[in-house]
């Protein structure tokens, strides 16, 4: 590999592109595969991540790229890029996965299990949008057997 | 959201947690409860030592009346229990993987699981002699096989000639087996460590020979001598414990100082590295009769013998005293928590169906 700076263009979903430090750029384990596979062209398609979401992702990986930068400043840093609205955590975890990012998906995850930790199955199930399937009977049953934890 | 980043995220929330949101779904309740998931959450909960987020301590308290209701889990004291009323003494003989091995007083045998509070009583064995002789018990993990195992030695000293015999228990085919082995009789103190496939115990074949190390391998089932720590000259008093994933020995060879030690090396020949030397005027008595200590998260050394908790802080070299005047503490068990169920493979499939 060259000692210049090379650069990628990363195109987002919808259309926007941004231009990045190749250095950066394979914080992704996903883009890092492509470059080393040498399929990379002119332009890398991320069909799954919109530019709001990748903007905050590039936030991220530039902060924690940057050289000299304390501990204490990434600690801070890192618990105010949690702090955001719940589909934007989603969409964060999302496209975490699809980069192959293993950082910022344990961090999303371990935010989500801060947050719906001490939540009930219902107010859960409102979060992440997910229908109750069980009969009033099986329910019932399930509650019985754990209703300890429920104390 | 992808099965996968929901696994991710059940793994960071704490097991009482993830039985209460059991029933969001009928997926995440398939989801939790799978063999897969539960083993995937025991590898993680096993190596994540470094956060302790589902580690607990359990304090046996043995009282003559001590029920299950008694014994308590230290920071995390809200735990109930489904053995509750049952009146008779437990005895902790052994934990792994975030389940206990009980036994009682009417040599019964309970494969527990506290934090979600399942428990299995095992099928008896030779009924007709446990009345004349003593067991001594291990409880380990077979990894080859996927298995939960309960060791237990059986033994009839005095009138010579002595008889020893060794039954393996099997959770997977709920049932036991007794195996021929080459031990020669001697005498087993208190339960099998568990380290690393293989069960330790202090051994002695006469008083005069002072104690030794054996080993059993749950593989292959051979019994070994180990190596055992060594001062200047051998020392009289030994007690094995594990701390962290450790083998581990407590050993004194005066009345002024007590010395720690953990076993590093475990193929061929043992190597015995001495954490720290503890100034602390014992009783040889009072500490060959109990068997527990630990490392707190802090680092602190506890070490429990009557009714005194010994705490040691290597860091400043300070000793400190606690005594429990209200009941009588006497094993420490660290353990973490898990999912696994105490279930034999048939139980299993029916629980799954």
């Amino acid at each position: 590999m060259s000692s210049s700076t090379k650069f990628l263009t990363l195109k987002t979903c919808d259309d926007k592109k941004f231009v990045l430090d190749e250095a950066i750029a394979v914080r992704s384990q996903t883009i890092k595969n492509m470059v080393e596979d040498d399929c990379v062209s002119n332009v890398i398609p991320l069909p799954n991540v919109n530019s709001k979401t990748m903007t905050k992702v590039i936030e991220y990986w530039k902060k924690h790229s940057e050289e000299g930068v304390s501990k204490d400043v990434l600690m801070d840093f890192d618990k105010a890029f949690v702090k955001v609205h719940h589909s934007i955590l989603h969409a964060l975890i999302l496209a975490a996965n699809f980069l192959n990012d293993k950082e910022i998906l344990d961090m999303m995850c371990q935010e989500v299990a801060d947050r719906i930790k001490g939540k009930t199955p219902e107010e859960i199930r409102k979060e992440f949008d997910i229908k109750n399937d069980f009969t009033p009977e099986e329910e019932e049953e399930i509650r019985k057997e754990n209703a300890w934890a429920f104390e | 959201m992808a099965t996968e980043i929901v696994i991710e995220i059940f793994l960071k929330l704490p097991v009482k947690f993830l039985l209460k949101i059991k029933y969001v779904s009928k997926s995440w309740h398939a989801l939790i409860s799978s063999p897969r998931f539960i083993k995937y959450h025991l590898n993680l909960s096993a190596n994540y030592n470094k956060y302790f987020t589902n580690h607990n301590v359990i304090l046996n308290i043995a009282q003559p009346k001590f029920n299950l209701e008694d014994c308590f889990v230290m920071e995390e004291t809200d735990l109930d229990y489904h053995m509750k009323n049952s009146g008779i003494s437990f005895v902790i003989e052994g934990f792994i993987n975030g389940l206990v091995c009980l036994v009682n007083k009417a040599n019964e045998i309970f494969l527990w699981n506290p934090t979600i509070r399942k428990y299995k009583k095992l099928p008896n064995f030779r009924t007709q002699l446990k009345n004349e002789g003593y067991c001594i018990y291990g409880f380990g993990y077979d990894e080859i096989h996927d298995d939960y195992k309960v060791m237990c030695i059986f033994s009839i000293v005095g009138c010579p000639p002595h008889f020893q015999e060794v039954n393996i228990y099997s959770l997977k085919n709920d049932s036991w087996q007794i195996i021929h082995c080459s031990l020669n009789v001697i005498r087993l103190m208190g339960s099998g460590k568990f380290v690393n496939g293989k069960f330790y115990w202090t051994a002695s074949v006469n008083i005069i020979s002072g104690w030794s190390i054996t080993s059993f391998n749950l593989i292959n089932e051979k019994w070994r001598k180990v190596e055992r720590p060594y001062n200047r000259e051998e020392s009289e008093g030994l007690v094995l414990g594990v701390l962290g994933s450790n083998l581990s020995a407590i050993s004194n060879n005066s009345t002024t100082h007590v010395d720690v030690w953990v076993m590093e090396e475990y193929e061929n020949k043992e190597s015995w590295i001495k954490m720290f030397t503890i100034n602390c005027a014992l009783n040889p008595v009072d500490y060959l009769f109990s068997h527990s200590f630990y490392l707190s998260k802090r680092g602190e050394f506890l070490f429990m013998f009557d009714d005194t908790a010994m705490i040691y802080d290597p860091k400043d070299n300070l000793i400190r005293y606690s005594q429990t005047s209200e009941f009588d503490y006497d094993l420490l068990t660290e353990f973490f928590q898990s999912l696994v169920y105490p279930l034999s493979q048939n139980e299993s499939r029916t629980l799954q169906e």
